[in-house]
């Protein structure tokens, strides 16, 4: 059978048209090199698919599939849980979607929590610091989510003296060409004899993950003195507390919990 | 090894779709081309599929009701030749090639895994609810964006649901099937008997292949269909409409791209006032543009009839914004499209040659590639314009995926370029 094959293929290849057989086998070696063909070949026969998808996706860390799984495999869950990821990442749910399973909209128990943030006090603030950015203004760089307000600001000034009297903060969303909303703030405590001021600030606002915040500090006139600020950090209140749930399973940063 | 062993196994599978239900090797068949009759029958499967994903039958019911047919047909047609060559071992160098592009591509791919952002939003809930054997009805459960098109969504699925191997990219493989096969179809364009469209076929392939197209984003479907589009109409433009059956099968596939993605009715659109130009008599005329009328109509009737949301975009675009654009702000859009369609043209390899190609090619047979270039332009400027969301980021997001939809179309400009450069025989033309 081979054998016949063979003699096939070399009828085929005659003379007269092996330089086209020869191009035909290096856009053959081109296409092969341009997707690591062997790479890939070796992966996929060393490397179990589920293995893989946790190098792709990661167990917990970004979209923590691996995790979302594992959870999935290990307990028979009734509902399909409702899914918080803290990361900027595409929707997750899909990984252990069961569209045979109701949600959990109404009962509320089954939670899984990716990627909980690291909270500074036992208030439940995240701290973030913030970013000069071109145009002088600071502004946070990274998506937020779960954000139920803006708590505290530190501001680290270079010299002692200056004087500090007003926050500008402004929120824009960055998937719409919505102006967006400024508020003012006038600082209370404006501690002049430090580089440090923490001002409590409670500002509410219902948080979009795809909103930035802008701060600009404003001295005397209403003159913009960012320049003149070494670093800004917010302490942002985080809607979900940890400690509001009964812990089933935990990962590093990764939670499968039931609601007290 | 079993992943590996599964892409052979998918192979021969989708070939099915290939070869049934007309016979391509049957030489009493009035189409004496069996590339077209490959493309016909690709055509009639994905319609029937079509036909199933919007009725109420659970897809595992479907896969054993094909499977069945299906064996049978392929017995029943093919048997004499299956005997024929299996005995002797015809060696076929489009076959060949065809199988080893696809197994090189489907190993990226499966090793691939990563989904894109679109597909894990838009597409792959609904591939998951039709694996799981809910039906179209059940899409409105999905949340937010059930109302986007789940043609793409129901092939990958079905294919997923016939593979051994119970993992998503089995199903994805299709859509590296239909590109490799379209690619491999107008490559062949130039002429069967020259084995100069086996380079082309690899040459397309290393200029257009790159894993993030085949994430689960739909794009490489109207990608492929339009490829198919191009060649027929073509063939309706040069050769005075002697083959009717071009003309049914463009409409026919206008009717998957509809199913395919939102934007895609614009696509329809276009392929209708190419033909409403072409040399098609009026009759002919009257019936595509009752058709096209009518695939629009059974859409929103469908959607009326389960309760979907038929304007599913009005938040990016509605009324209120359209009224407040100012000359000064489409003319600073205008500025910030140029320069993204500048650069993402430039990105796009194969676009760049096929429209070069097409722009050198003086004859008047590549017209309608033009025309459909125009509109195209025309197209891509008109939904950024009017898009309520924040350009530059809109932009950057989608518009790579916009532009490599189309760019399916231009490739027969290219193609007609080089059969004119190297096939200069009467004969051959």
């Amino acid at each position: 059978m081979f054998k016949k094959i063979l003699i096939n293929i070399s009828k085929k290849i005659n003379k007269s048209n092996s330089s086209i057989f020869l191009i035909i086998f290096l856009g053959l070696i081109i296409i092969m090199n341009k997707v690591d063909f062997t790479q890939n070949l070796a992966k996929i026969y060393s490397i179990p698919y589920l293995e893989r998808l946790n190098r792709v996706y990661g167990f917990c860390g970004g979209e923590s599939i691996g995790y979302l799984k594992y959870i999935n495999e290990k307990y028979d869950l009734k509902y399909n849980p409702i899914i918080i990821n803290y990361d900027h990442t595409p929707e997750v749910n899909w990984a252990i979607l069961n569209t045979r399973k109701k949600k959990d909209d109404k009962n509320q128990i089954n939670y899984i929590i990716l990627n909980y943030p690291e909270t500074e006090t036992k208030d439940n603030l995240i701290k973030k610091s913030l970013r000069r950015n071109n145009l002088n203004n600071f502004e946070i760089s990274t998506n937020f989510f779960y954000i139920k307000n803006i708590e505290i600001i530190e501001i680290i000034k270079n010299k002692k003296e200056l004087e500090l009297l007003t926050i500008e903060i402004k929120i824009k969303n960055t998937t719409t060409t919505d102006q967006g909303i400024k508020k003012k703030i006038t600082i209370k405590n404006n501690s002049p004899n430090s580089n440090f001021v923490k001002e409590i600030l409670n500002f509410n606002y219902n948080f979009d993950p795809y909103d930035k915040i802008y701060i600009n500090l404003l001295g005397k006139n209403n003159q913009n003195i960012n320049s003149d600020i070494m670093a800004i950090n917010l302490y942002l209140k985080n809607q979900i507390n940890i400690n509001d749930f009964n812990i089933i399973d935990n990962f590093d940063n990764c939670f499968f919990a039931k609601k007290k | 090894m079993t992943e590996l062993i599964q892409i052979i196994i998918c192979f021969i599978t989708f070939s099915l779709t290939l070869l049934l239900p007309l016979n391509i090797f049957d030489s009493s068949n009035k189409i004496n081309n069996s590339f077209k009759l490959c493309a016909y029958n690709l055509i009639i499967n994905c319609s029937i599929l079509l036909i199933a994903s919007l009725l109420p039958i659970t897809i595992s019911n479907v896969t054993i009701i094909i499977f069945f047919i299906y064996v049978t047909i392929f017995f029943k047609n093919y048997i004499k030749f299956i005997k024929e060559n299996i005995i002797t071992f015809k060696f076929n160098l489009n076959a060949t090639l065809f199988f080893l592009v696809f197994f090189i591509l489907s190993v990226n791919m499966i090793n691939g895994i990563n989904l894109g952002w679109d597909a894990k939003l838009f597409y792959f809930q609904k591939t998951i609810s039709y694996f799981q054997n809910n039906t179209f009805e059940d899409l409105k459960n999905l949340g937010a964006y059930y109302y986007h098109p789940h043609f793409g969504s129901y092939l990958w699925s079905f294919f997923w649901k016939i593979s051994f191997v119970n993992i998503e990219h089995f199903g994805r493989l299709f859509y590296l099937y239909l590109y490799c096969f379209s690619l491999l179809m107008i490559s062949n364009y130039i002429s069967e008997k020259t084995k100069i469209n086996k380079i082309i076929f690899l040459f397309l392939i290393i200029l257009s292949y790159k894993y993030s197209i085949f994430s689960g984003l739909q794009e490489v479907l109207i990608f492929s269909l339009l490829i198919l589009c191009s060649i027929f109409i073509f063939e309706i433009e040069n050769y005075n409409n002697k083959n009717k059956f071009d003309l049914i099968f463009i409409l026919l596939t206008s009717n998957l791209i509809f199913w395919i993605k939102t934007e895609a009715i614009l696509y329809v659109i276009f392929l209708a006032i190419l033909l409403n130009l072409s040399k098609l008599n009026l009759n002919l005329k009257i019936f595509l543009n009752i058709f096209i009328i009518v695939i629009i109509a059974l859409r929103v009737l469908i959607y009326k009839h389960y309760q979907f949301q038929l304007n599913g975009q009005s938040i990016n675009y509605n009324l209120e914004y359209i009224k407040t654009l100012s000359p000064e702000i489409i003319f600073s859009k205008i500025i910030i499209i140029t320069k993204f369609l500048i650069y993402y043209t430039l990105t796009n390899y194969l676009l760049i040659v096929s429209l070069l190609a097409t722009l050198l090619c003086q004859k008047k047979q590549v017209n309608f590639v033009k025309i459909f270039l125009f509109l195209n332009i025309i197209y891509i400027y008109a939904i950024y314009i009017l898009r309520a969301n924040d350009l530059e980021s809109n932009i950057r997001t989608t518009m790579d995926r916009v532009i490599f939809s189309t760019t399916g179309f231009y490739i027969i400009g290219l193609i007609i370029f080089l059969k004119k450069r190297f096939l200069t025989s009467k004969q051959n033309l």
